[in-house]
């Protein structure tokens, strides 16, 4: 699966020199992530107060992206970008690779500014930006010995990658004619063609069927095992957390939260263990009466408390004493899924959405 | 290979293995050959005769000479392919999201521009050449089957001249078919608004109405540059550049004409630059 990960830039060109962007690491073949002439560490990818504004004609403005700060410093991350349809993550991949222009802040990759200078680092980028985009009337293996072509890649990397991506012996039919899956792991292997430190994965799972998303997962993890920074949005929460190391979460396009799993999966920071009994109202009502706090769960027989879990003994102990003995209890241990519904509160809906400026609120504003 | 030499190969393969760009240019190459046949079946005793034919449709006849100009059509039908063909070359691959996955490789926006036009353009230079020798081919076999081919061999300069002014005509409005699509951002305006130009607008009304502006409209340069004629208004067939200058209604000539299409595409191309320079991407 991971023959040619890891080749060392095979194939490729020199990195084109422009000025000040020009990067050591890469002709030193370092690992990545590091810059520079001074020595100091560069991140892979820096976005500092970044906003997008698109004007709406005649109803002012429509903030996709607002005050956004974002730091990816290590090679071999895998970092999820989470966040509600229309929470703006695309739009910041988009600012990203240059193509959509940041209407204020800035965004940085391997220290390039990407309204100006991502040229220097396209070819240390590979990219996947919403839906698999290659021409559908070509062969999977013709649309990548085009891009080969157009980065100067030796040719004999576009079987590397299409091997990678299990496509080698599919190569030669249309693009059209593949599955979805296969139309995304194709998009991949397009992206793997520079052999880049930096994935950019916008929704790579959409439509896959779970057979599909599996094999996802484990070419995202092998990839970023191979040493490669994955940045990778998405809303399969369950995926996200099986391949992320690090998980950044965003709602009207601003940052909810930002770090390790564990630390945005610990979202409000309130352990709970969850209480099974058949006499549920009854037992709830005597913890509260202890002053515990306790909610009720879709299962009949459960809820939670908010307590850690050593306090089991305990609240085995005042339930017992009221003829209340339970049937279990265990520690709630918090998953990304209701960790990013309580940060985003998407059950209403609303709060994904790009939030709109009007015209009088902006006069207001300034 | 330097960045410019592979985004010019890259986008110059891409252009020669779209559908269109094979299947545009075979079905005029099969619309002539049902001529020729027509022709075959329909023609008179006198026959077709090479010579007559093609220099007609390189000179342009005499006034009062009724004889058909053989080249003239393709100084229509070319330009209208090649507009087409730039069009969806640009706007298709917008569609599909090519552009977006072009930028992630190439992001430098006026280079991966400019590098699909020369690209595209040395393309249909050779596409509409092929073609117009293919329309010379037929008329050859056509003109050996039904009437002469006499001094065919003594004409091969000027007929190879209309060739290449055919593919330049190509390359010109393939540049103005991508530049005006990046403008408006969609392949179908663009050529649902080039036909609507060409048929309604430049050939319905500004010719019979307004002969004064018709001389720089890019058809009428278009027909006089491939005819190899000058430009007047109200139109006449005029090869010889001190005849056409003696006529009270001369505008140009056919070197002006094509140096005319060709500011048309560089003002088109330079503006779509400018504009794709600023637009986002999504």
């Amino acid at each position: 699966m991971s023959a040619g990960l890891r080749g060392p830039h095979s194939g490729r060109r020199n990195t084109e020199q422009v000025g000040e962007i020009h990067d050591h690491a890469r002709d030193n073949h370092q690992p990545t992530g590091t810059d520079d002439k001074v020595g100091h560490m560069t991140a892979i990818v820096e976005i500092q107060q970044l906003r997008k504004e698109y004007s709406s004609r005649g109803r002012g403005s429509i903030v996709a992206v607002n005050d956004l700060n974002l730091t990816i410093g290590q090679p071999g991350t895998v970092h999820g970008f989470l966040g509600p349809n229309g929470s703006g993550k695309t739009t910041t991949i988009r600012c990203l690779l240059g193509l959509v222009r940041p209407t204020a802040g800035n965004a940085r990759v391997f220290g390039a500014d990407s309204r100006t200078e991502f040229h220097a680092v396209a070819d240390r980028v590979g990219a996947i930006v919403e839906n698999p985009k290659l021409f559908p009337n070509f062969s999977g293996r013709k649309n990548l010995q085009l891009l080969a072509t157009l980065g100067r890649i030796e040719q004999r990397r576009v079987d590397e990658v299409l091997d990678i991506v299990r496509l080698g012996d599919r190569g030669d039919d249309t693009f059209e004619s593949y599955s979805l899956g296969m139309k995304q792991r194709l998009a991949i292997a397009a992206a793997l063609l520079k052999d880049p430190e930096l994935l950019i994965l916008d929704e790579p799972a959409n439509g896959l069927d779970p057979a599909g998303i599996a094999e996802m997962r484990v070419l995202i993890r092998t990839i970023a095992d191979q040493g490669k920074a994955i940045l990778v949005s998405s809303h399969q929460l369950a995926e996200i957390e099986h391949v992320c190391d690090e998980v950044t979460i965003i709602a009207n396009g601003e940052l909810i939260r930002s770090g390790s799993l564990d630390h945005v999966r610990d979202a409000d920071g309130v352990e709970r263990v969850i209480v099974s009994i058949p006499q549920r109202e009854e037992a709830m009502a005597v913890l509260r009466a202890a002053g515990m706090t306790v909610s009720a769960m879709a299962n009949a027989a459960d809820f939670t408390i908010e307590a850690p879990k050593t306090d089991a003994g305990r609240i085995n102990q005042i339930l017992a004493e009221q003829g209340l003995f339970l049937e279990g209890l265990r520690a709630d241990r918090a998953t990304l899924e209701s960790a990013f519904l309580s940060l985003t509160g998407t059950s209403d809906g609303d709060r994904g959405g790009k939030t709109r400026i009007h015209n009088d609120q902006r006069e207001a504003q300034s | 290979m330097s960045v410019n030499t592979a985004v010019f190969t890259a986008e110059g393969q891409r252009l020669l293995s779209r559908r269109m760009t094979r299947l545009f240019p075979l079905g005029l190459a099969a619309a002539m050959i049902v001529g020729v046949i027509i022709a075959m079946l329909t023609v008179g005793d006198e026959g077709v005769h090479f010579v007559d034919d093609i220099a007609s449709g390189v000179y342009g006849g005499i006034p009062g000479d009724n004889s058909t100009q053989v080249l003239g059509p393709l100084g229509f039908l070319v330009p209208i392919m090649a507009f087409v063909i730039g069009a969806s070359f640009f706007g298709a691959d917008q569609k599909t999201g090519m552009i977006e996955q072009l930028l992630t490789w190439e992001p430098r926006r006026s280079r991966l521009l400019l590098g699909r036009i020369t690209s595209g353009a040395a393309a249909i230079f050779v596409v509409a050449a092929a073609l117009s020798a293919f329309v010379v081919m037929m008329l050859y076999i056509l003109s050996s089957a039904t009437g002469s081919t006499d001094g065919a061999f003594d004409i091969w300069p000027t007929v190879l001249g209309a060739i290449v002014r055919s593919g330049l005509t190509g390359a010109i409005f393939f540049a103005l078919g991508f530049g005006l699509t990046v403008l408006v951002n969609s392949s179908v305006a663009s050529i649902v608004g080039f036909l609507i130009y060409v048929f309604v607008i430049e050939t319905a009304l500004v010719q019979p109405l307004l002969p004064k502006w018709s001389v720089w409209l890019p058809m009428t340069n278009a027909d006089a540059f491939v005819s190899r004629n000058g430009v007047g208004q109200g139109g006449f067939f005029e090869g010889v550049e001190i005849l056409n200058n003696q006529l009270p209604n001369f505008h140009h000539g056919w070197i002006a004409a094509g140096l005319l299409l060709a500011a048309w595409s560089a003002v088109a191309c330079g503006a779509a630059v400018m504009v794709f320079n600023q637009r986002d991407i999504d």
